[in-house]
């Protein structure tokens, strides 16, 4: 079976988007009552759920059992 | 807190919804097909999406996330928005080897985590030091939800708080230990879809109600903004950046280790049901999690100056404030807090049902009686629920206000993970051998406490520079164990699978 790299470069990048280490610590943008970085790790986090769930649903899945264990 | 407290409806209803989980117990008790471990924990062919869904979502979501989660919120601020992240990781992390363990214990009929690794390494130092680590962390786990379930307590009652904890730990520990006891997972199972039911309705209302007496988010973000909490709002330090990957790390790799969640990868009818379960459980944490961040958000603006463990009360007292508004909100409080309680109890009955199954099965069934029969290891491990449930009260209500609920979160999770490389990586990894992934376990265990509690100048709020000791001894258990097989593949002149 093909190695997932692509599923953890998708991760990755998730979690490099999501944590908020490129922002200015003091900043005055906000959507919606919240500041704009806690926004995109919302965001971000609506995206790894929705990801996730697509692997769960339509990637095929090694079950392989290995019988001579 | 008695300005909170319910009047006689309000604990009829309680009462009512309590009762009714007794009654599923028996229900549960009458639905047994036969008296097997299979049967008993792993309620023999399995459970259809809808069981599995919510006793995952009901058993994932605890008094911590409630209580711990909005407390954390309430010190920290919108920094604490990475238990989101930490809490869909978990989901995640189960794609690295639950497939295949599902395809294992479907094959081979486990029942306890640590038949895999009996089945995988066939080594009994291993299988021993695993069940010593999941009963340990289990039970801290455990804990940690009793501990819950007095402080919900203390906002209900119209006594003093000491009393009231008592009461709250000693009475609902008591019901959910008897419907346990009755029905085995079948019970708990089912009881978890009352209670993740209960659950999500509680925290919808959660919402619309902080909206509705405090006013939209906006407001309380400026009130902060104003006041002496405003790095609360701010972009998260340096070192909280790296605790926030560390949690994501740490949480979401030890959380799928959990044998309750690895039972329920038992349970689950098919590949199909277990696919659909995990895939709702992905959006999960924006439900939930989410919520308990939001109302630690509006507490900071509310109810300012809480310190300690007192800041894990802040739910509670918010609560009580809601419900003293109007009739709508004393009534919205009063499902919530049946949905708070239903958080606590399906978390702890389901530990409590894994912990019973290893001591039965992987210990007392291995070392004590190899010849007992399946009746015999059902009936032990109700033997021991009670023992340790009896000994966990106990110690609930002696450390009463000795620590908070987070602190407790932390340092499992730094165990609980050194049994990554023994369940994830063998999985995949056919080279792997039992005696350097023994060794790696035990080193990676001892190097993880050593640095927690050793007293280091460098370990800050058992973090090293915002990382859990338990990382460090994970890489150390992982080099341990990879080396090792290496080496002793090439020594043994065996072909080396990967």
């Amino acid at each position: 079976m093909k190695r997932p790299y692509w599923i953890c470069t998708v991760y990755f990048v998730l979690v490099a988007i999501g944590i908020p280490w490129y922002w200015p610590a003091e900043t005055s943008l906000f959507v919606l009552g919240l500041p704009l970085w806690v926004v995109i790790a919302i965001g971000v986090s609506i995206c790894a759920s929705t990801f996730t769930a697509f692997l769960l649903l339509r990637y095929p899945w090694n079950t392989e059992v290995n019988s001579d264990e | 807190m008695s300005n909170g407290a319910f009047d006689q409806t309000a604990w009829i209803f309680i009462s009512t919804y309590l009762c009714s989980l007794i009654l599923v117990g028996f229900i549960g008790y009458r639905a047994r097909k036969e008296n097997t471990l299979k049967d008993f924990y792993l309620a023999g062919n399995g459970f259809g999406l809808v069981v599995i869904f919510l006793t995952l979502y009901a058993t994932q979501y605890s008094g911590n996330t409630l209580f711990g989660f909005s407390g954390k919120a309430y010190r920290i601020g919108f920094a604490w928005i990475m238990c989101i992240h930490f809490m869909t990781a978990i989901v995640a992390c189960f794609l690295i080897y639950a497939p295949r363990l599902y395809a294992y214990a479907k094959k081979y009929d486990f029942i306890t985590p640590t038949d895999y690794l009996q089945h995988r390494f066939n080594s009994n130092w291993i299988n021993v030091i695993a069940t010593l680590i999941l009963v340990v962390v289990l039970s801290n786990y455990l804990l940690a939800q009793l501990m819950a379930m007095g402080r919900a307590m203390q906002g209900l009652s119209t006594v003093d708080p000491d009393t009231a904890y008592r009461q709250g730990v000693i009475l609902l520990t008591l019901i959910m230990v008897v419907y346990g006891t009755l029905g085995g997972i079948r019970a708990v199972a089912w009881t978890d879809v009352i209670q993740g039911l209960v659950l999500m309705v509680g925290f919808s209302f959660l919402l619309y109600m902080l909206y509705k007496h405090f006013g939209p988010i906006s407001l309380a973000t400026n009130i902060i903004q104003q006041s002496p909490e405003v790095a609360k709002v701010n972009v998260p330090d340096a070192n909280r950046l790296r605790e926030w990957l560390s949690y994501i790390i740490i949480i979401g790799l030890g959380s799928t280790l959990y044998p309750q969640a690895i039972q329920r990868i038992y349970a689950a009818r098919s590949e199909k049901v277990l696919r659909q379960g995990l895939a709702l459980m992905a959006f999960a944490p924006l439900f939930t999690s989410l919520i308990a961040v939001i109302t630690g958000i509006y507490a900071i603006a509310y109810v300012p100056g809480l310190l300690g463990t007192d800041t894990d009360r802040v739910l509670g007292i918010i609560m009580s404030m809601i419900q003293q508004n109007s009739v709508l909100g004393y009534w919205l409080v009063v499902i919530l807090y049946a949905a708070i309680l239903a958080a606590m109890m399906s978390t702890a009955d389901s530990a409590l049902l894994s912990i019973s199954s290893m001591l039965s099965k992987d210990i007392y069934g291995r070392f004590v009686d190899s010849n007992a029969s399946e009746a015999r290891l059902t009936f032990m491990g109700k033997i021991f629920s009670w023992c340790l449930i009896i000994f966990l009260v106990w110690l609930a209500i002696y450390l009463s206000d000795k620590a908070s609920l987070i602190k407790l979160l932390d340092r499992k999770f730094d165990i609980l993970i050194q049994l990554v490389p023994a369940f994830m990586l063998s999985i995949h990894w056919r080279g792997m051998q039992a005696l350097p992934t023994f060794i790696g376990i035990v080193f990676g265990v001892t190097l993880s406490l050593y640095l927690a509690f050793g007293g280091f100048d460098f370990v800050q709020n058992g973090k090293i520079y915002g990382f859990h000791p338990g990382l460090i001894g994970l890489l150390f258990n992982f080099a341990i164990a990879v080396l090792g097989s290496l080496w002793i593949n090439k020594t043994s002149n065996k072909p080396l699978m990967v």
